[in-house]
């Protein structure tokens, strides 16, 4: 199967296309540098080609994504769409079902999704989800931060150990990535309570947040994983959490990357980057972060954007969401996994009139716009924390136009005035930035970019093009012209394959789930697996057989090989 | 002025889902076009002028259409759902969702109309001379807020779950209601003229006010002495306090 | 004078000296001399002066009542007594001493009134005077006291408390520092729960209120998860109904009760689920798969079934099969057939085949049903 792309204005910032017209061969679901006649032709007409979108964190399948659907049917019956010839029926809006969540991706022109958080005892059901979900390529990256032997093997400062824990903690959950949530959080949960900073000694385990966070750095790139560990802070939502979100960050300086990536991702930076002291005083602090992260080459972030309207928090944070729950009077599901870690959800309507939300709306976009860098700063919403992920269209606009940003602060609280700098913030990102931010920077932090994010020849043939003409455009007055383009694009190509044209599903073939087998020393896992059996034993409500995600839930697996590394990259 | 008259045909088994019966739909179109408007019975696609007998004469506005309906309408569903303006007379019983998320005009009903009615109202006036089910001027599963306001009148009685979230607006049934009336509210107005069990429960705000007997108090409610409300004295009380809540109830 | 009423006078004499010896006033006077039955039923004040501690600043007395309420709580002092260096809320405390040479060490078990170990009971309670306060010279005994402090020599055999030995791991939470919240220990008459799980059945959502009995429910959990940890689950009747509302839920965002008779999915208990319809009489046809409606519906749904053709697929004969007019026989899920079910909680697991099917699968029955009503429909 041939296609030839033409006349496109082509954004590939790995490779350092800038709106070059230049030609794209795609054959057998690769690009390649030529193709023959008998390619099939898509003239773009000189409108905006990018490579198809890459989301690095998206809350899209899994136990707690179900009990939000459970948990709101009214939710549901917003963007209901009857089945086609073609497609399922759709439903939700923070919430959407299976079938939603591919296809509305797609439209969008986004081809790779990795759901951001899944407990290894749940992991199960996260793929049985992921397999429903058609057309993207997907993964999920795993809980290892509050997990009873991670914090065995941390305090026992046994790094061999705790490297063959990941390793088969990623098979047995057939994960793509290690992912730390308020890390000890998590544990202190099971009995009602928090920790409340980076040294907090977490009972029974005795090992502190600091400690998890730096053993887990060291063994992701003794691992030579692809994705560097994902932090999600302790202290979210807390004003004043900021002290806490730098601290974090400085770790990433006690250990060096294996790969040509950062060693520490910090994930939705807009519910951590907070001065203050309580509610009332609460203000911005994400210059802090976009100063720190300026000046250091191994820490990327990204948004969590906040997007008015209605949304779903759910997240590993239990203790978070009861106290969001209690605060906003709200619905609340909760789950506490047994020796692993816990999850909240609570529904929430984001107003621009209460002057926390629109503090929290400044903070993202102060993040991508004073960090200097576009591969440091992704372009998230935490989907759907900050707000449903159809919303990144608006996200795309409020960063190319300060227009729109000004016209947008004559609308919500003034606070945002006095407690952030985004009145007086005019950058503009360019289609560049943000094919950087959305694309290239993505795969870059998830390891992928060597398939993901680009164009050049040997990546997967994932493509988008959008109805509008760069070189004849001006993003900044014509705001409402690019929104619409990106909620809608005019192509979007899955390994060579349309799957959307003019924002109408063409086809929906299955993408492929990725997880990684990393492979460790065998003395290593024996002596590991003497404790996790005893885990099993003395402790698990499954056994130890039952526990392993088996082959039949990955119908179209791609394993990303990696292992123990000679001591000397290390 | 433009009237519409619907009468029924056949017995209907399998329910109906007319939500195209409304002054909205109907105003200006005419005879033809409105019998050809599609109505669902169960999963099987038909239209108006197959199931009913349809008549039209004049024309106009929204506003301006009045639409009479005579004969046994027990299984058919969402009458006057969304209606804006204009007016609709009912002569018989009626199946779910009569007038939901009506936002004006008026519905009539001679008859006794079937679970959510009024559900998720925003503005006009629902009458009903007979009977009303459960979940009169209610919610939809999950929201916080289920009418919000118009007003909603009930010669008969009602049953459970009466004007469960309510936002705003009013409701007032003149027999007796089920159980838990206001439930979950947080605004409006009702006022039962008959007797109830549980009333006000998990009310934040709102008003309720029984005539009649109340068979079972939710302990969650604070004495706050006697009040009179139109001339009649009651006993107030504050609650639900285990919400925080500032919502009156009134019992005689 | 004689000599014998020499000796009855020093007789006398010597009684009435040993008489005043054993007044409190006099063992003040003769050191060396006194003994104390046990260091903790003697008020200090006796000896000591206690206008010393009247003299405090705002912080000192601060100081003081936090002392005090720890002195006060029995689980506290206990724990002190016997040695602990670790305590879990739920109701354990851990020791460094093995004081039955078992080879372990000492675990204390809360068993609801008093400490455990072993046989040995312990409460350990410093209000001398059972006034119920910790007042007076009671709050002098938390830390000079031999039994709390461990001291292994006493300082001077007079009191037996021993001098003051206490420091921040010994009585502020010991090495876990985590433990400096008083609150941690509660005191052992308000005794509370560390964790409680409510299951909730038909028992609430079948009596009068029905499913807001439950909502009642959540709020006592959300307040109960305040001050303690609380959680609260539904207990499900049959096998893999949880697995099939998740499927349900992620296919179409609704978890039951759901009408496709437009094409897309329709949720509203009272309307849209089975019995509602049933009750109605507005199906005209039924096909009940791995569920004995004929056993648990009401009886107005069963009478309704028996009217209209209904369609069972079942592995077992049962009540429905009573009032269905195509029985089709289907292999056991999750023992002649591989595949998914999830556990009340929410926990998938997957079941392997043990033994061949001697009958088809449910997807084999429903996709060959599909693809002949597509035939038929001309999809």
């Amino acid at each position: 199967m041939e296609l030839l792309i033409k006349n496109g204005s082509v954004f590939d910032p790995k490779n350092g296309i800038k709106g070059d017209k230049t030609d794209i061969c795609i054959k057998d679901g690769k690009i390649v540098d030529r193709v023959s006649s008998n390619a099939k032709v898509i003239d773009a007409g000189g409108r905006l080609v990018m490579p198809g979108g890459v989301d690095a964190h998206s809350h899209i399948a899994g136990a707690k994504v179900n009990v939000g659907r459970i948990m709101r049917p009214e939710d549901t019956r917003i963007g209901i769409k009857p089945r086609t010839k073609l497609t399922r029926p759709c439903t939700g809006y923070t919430v959407p079902n299976v079938y939603a969540m591919g296809y509305r991706y797609a439209q969008m022109g986004y081809t790779t999704v990795f759901e951001a958080a899944q407990a290894i005892m749940k992991a199960r059901h996260t793929h049985e989800e992921l397999e429903e979900i058609p057309i993207i390529d997907k993964g999920a990256l795993t809980l290892f931060g509050s997990n009873w032997p991670t914090m065995d093997f941390v305090r026992e400062k046994d790094m061999d150990k705790l490297a063959a824990y990941v390793a088969w903690g990623l098979l047995a959950s057939r994960g793509f990535g290690v992912k730390v949530v308020n890390p000890g959080g998590g544990e202190m949960w099971g009995f009602g309570k928090n920790v409340s900073g980076l040294d907090d000694v977490v009972p029974n385990f005795e090992v502190t947040p600091r400690e998890i966070i730096v053993s887990l750095m060291k063994v992701n790139e003794m691992l030579g994983l692809p994705h560097s560990v994902h932090l999600h802070c302790n202290n979210l939502g807390k004003p004043g959490n900021i002290k806490t979100t730098i601290a974090s960050m400085e770790l990433a300086s006690q250990v060096k990357p294996t790969r040509d990536r950062q060693v520490l991702h910090v994930t939705h930076v807009t519910f951590n980057a907070w001065g203050g002291t309580n509610w009332g005083d609460f203000e911005s602090k994400a210059d802090e972060v976009a100063n720190y992260i300026n000046n250091c080459d191994n820490v990327t972030i990204d948004m969590g954007q906040l997007v008015f309207g209605s949304a779903t928090t759910m997240t590993a944070d239990g203790p978070v969401q009861y106290a969001n729950a209690k605060l906003l009077h709200a619905k609340w599901g909760n789950g506490d996994v047994e020796l692993e870690d816990a999850s909240g959800v609570v529904p929430i309507f984001y107003v621009k009139q209460i002057s926390v939300h629109a503090i929290m709306w400044a903070i993202g976009l102060e993040l991508a716009l004073l960090t200097k860098d576009p591969y440091k700063v992704l372009l998230t919403t935490d989907h759907p924390n900050g707000g449903p992920f159809v919303n990144y269209p608006e996200v795309i606009a409020l960063l190319m136009s300060n227009k729109k940003r000004q016209e947008e602060i004559k609308t919500v609280h003034e606070a945002v005035h006095k407690r952030t700098k985004i009145p007086g913030i005019d950058r503009e990102l360019d289609f560049n930035d943000i094919a950087i931010m959305t694309r290239a920077g993505s795969a870059k932090v998830l390891g992928l970019l060597d398939t993901k994010g680009h164009l050049g020849i040997g990546a997967d043939a994932d493509i988008a093009i959008y109805d509008l003409k760069p070189d004849q455009i001006d993003p900044s007055v014509e705001h409402a012209k690019v929104k619409s383009a990106f909620q809608s694009a005019a192509y979007t190509i899955k390994g060579g394959e349309v799957v959307v044209k003019d924002g109408q599903i063409t086809a929906t073939p299955m993408g492929r789930t990725y997880w990684v087998d990393a492979s460790v020393p065998q003395e290593h896992t024996e002596v590991m697996m003497k404790d996790i059996r005893n885990k099993f034993k003395n402790y698990y409500s499954i056994s130890l057989a039952s526990y392993m995600v088996q082959d039949a839930y990955l119908t179209h697996p791609k394993v990303v090989k990696a292992g123990i590394l000679p001591a000397e990259v290390r | 002025m433009q009237t519409v008259t619907i009468k029924t045909k056949n017995d209907i088994k399998i329910s109906v889902e007319a939500e195209n019966i409304s002054p909205d739909k109907f105003a200006g179109k005419s005879e033809k076009e409105i019998q050809s408007m599609e109505a669902y019975m169960g999963n099987y696609k038909t239209t108006l002028g197959e199931l009913f007998l349809i008549k039209v004469e004049g024309t106009g506005a929204a506003a301006d259409t009045k639409i009479v309906m005579e004969g046994n309408f027990s299984r058919v569903k969402r009458i006057g759902e969304g209606m804006t303006a204009g007016l609709i007379l009912i002569k018989g019983n009626v199946d779910m969702h009569l007038g939901a998320k009506m936002s004006g005009g008026k519905i009539t009903l001679s008859g006794n109309a079937d679970s959510w009615a009024g559900r998720e109202m925003k503005g006009g006036e629902l009458i009903i001379e007979g009977n009303a089910a459960y979940y009169l001027g209610a919610g939809y599963r999950g929201e916080t807020c289920g009418m919000r306001g118009g007003k909603i009148t009930v010669m008969g009685s009602a049953l459970d779950f009466l004007g469960e979230h309510m936002c705003g607006g009013e409701i007032d049934v003149k027999g007796n209601v089920g159980l838990l009336p206001g439930l979950s509210n947080n605004g409006g107005k009702i006022v039962i003229g008959g007797s109830t069990s549980r009333p006000g429960s998990e009310m934040a705000k709102g008003t309720i006010i029984v005539n009649g007997t109340v068979a079972e108090m939710m302990p969650v409610f604070k004495l706050e002495g006697d009040e009179a409300v139109d001339g009649v004295t009651y006993k107030k009380y504050t609650g639900d306090v285990i919400v925080n809540g500032k919502g009156l109830l009134y019992v005689k | 004078m004689e000599t014998k009423k020499l000796i009855l006078y020093l007789i006398l004499i010597s009684s009435i000296i040993a008489l005043i010896s054993q007044t409190p006033v006099m063992q003040a006077v003769g050191r060396g001399q006194h003994t104390f039955i046990s260091g903790r039923n003697v008020d200090c004040v006796e000896c000591h002066r206690f206008d010393a501690y009247m003299d405090m600043n705002s912080s000192q007395t601060l100081a003081l009542e936090a002392h005090k309420r720890a002195a006060g709580n029995k689980n506290y002092t206990t724990y002190l007594q016997v040695g602990g260096i670790s305590y879990d809320p739920a109701g354990f405390i851990y020791t460094n001493v093995d004081s039955d040479n078992s080879g372990t060490n000492d675990t204390w078990v809360w068993n609801g009134s008093v400490w455990v170990y072993n046989n040995t009971f312990r409460l350990y309670d410093l209000d001398i005077d059972q006034n119920g306060v910790i007042d007076g010279a009671e709050i002098c005994k938390l830390c000079h006291n031999l039994e709390l402090m461990g001291v292994s020599t006493a300082v001077s055999e007079v009191h037996t408390v021993g001098t003051r030995y206490c420091d921040d791991d010994r009585c502020h939470g010991n090495r876990v520092k985590q433990y400096n919240s008083y609150l941690l220990f509660q005191d052992g008459s308000k005794n509370m729960t560390a964790f409680g799980a409510i299951f909730f059945g038909m028992g609430l959502t079948q009596s009068i209120s029905r499913y807001k009995n439950i909502d009642n429910a959540i709020s006592l959990i959300t307040e109960l998860n305040s001050f303690t940890k609380y959680v609260i689950t539904p207990m499900r009747g049959h096998y893999n109904v949880t697995g099939f509302g998740q499927v349900c839920a992620w296919e179409t965002g609704y978890a039951t009760a759901v009408d496709f008779a437009r094409g897309a999915p329709y949720y509203n208990p009272g309307e849209t689920a089975a019995n509602d319809l049933l009750t109605r009489k507005e199906t005209d046809a039924a096909m009940i798969i791995a569920g004995d409606a004929g056993a648990h519906f009401p009886a107005d749904s069963v009478r309704h079934l028996a009217r209209i053709p209904v369609i069972q697929i079942d592995p077992y004969w049962n009540p429905t099969t009573e009032v269905a007019n195509v029985v089709i026989p289907v292999a056991i899920c999750g023992v002649e057939v591989e595949g998914t079910a999830y556990r009340m909680d929410g926990v998938s697991l997957r079941y392997r085949k043990l033994i061949e099917p001697t009958h088809p699968t449910d997807i084999e029955i429903l996709e060959k049903i599909t693809e002949r009503v597509k035939e038929i429909r001309g999809d």
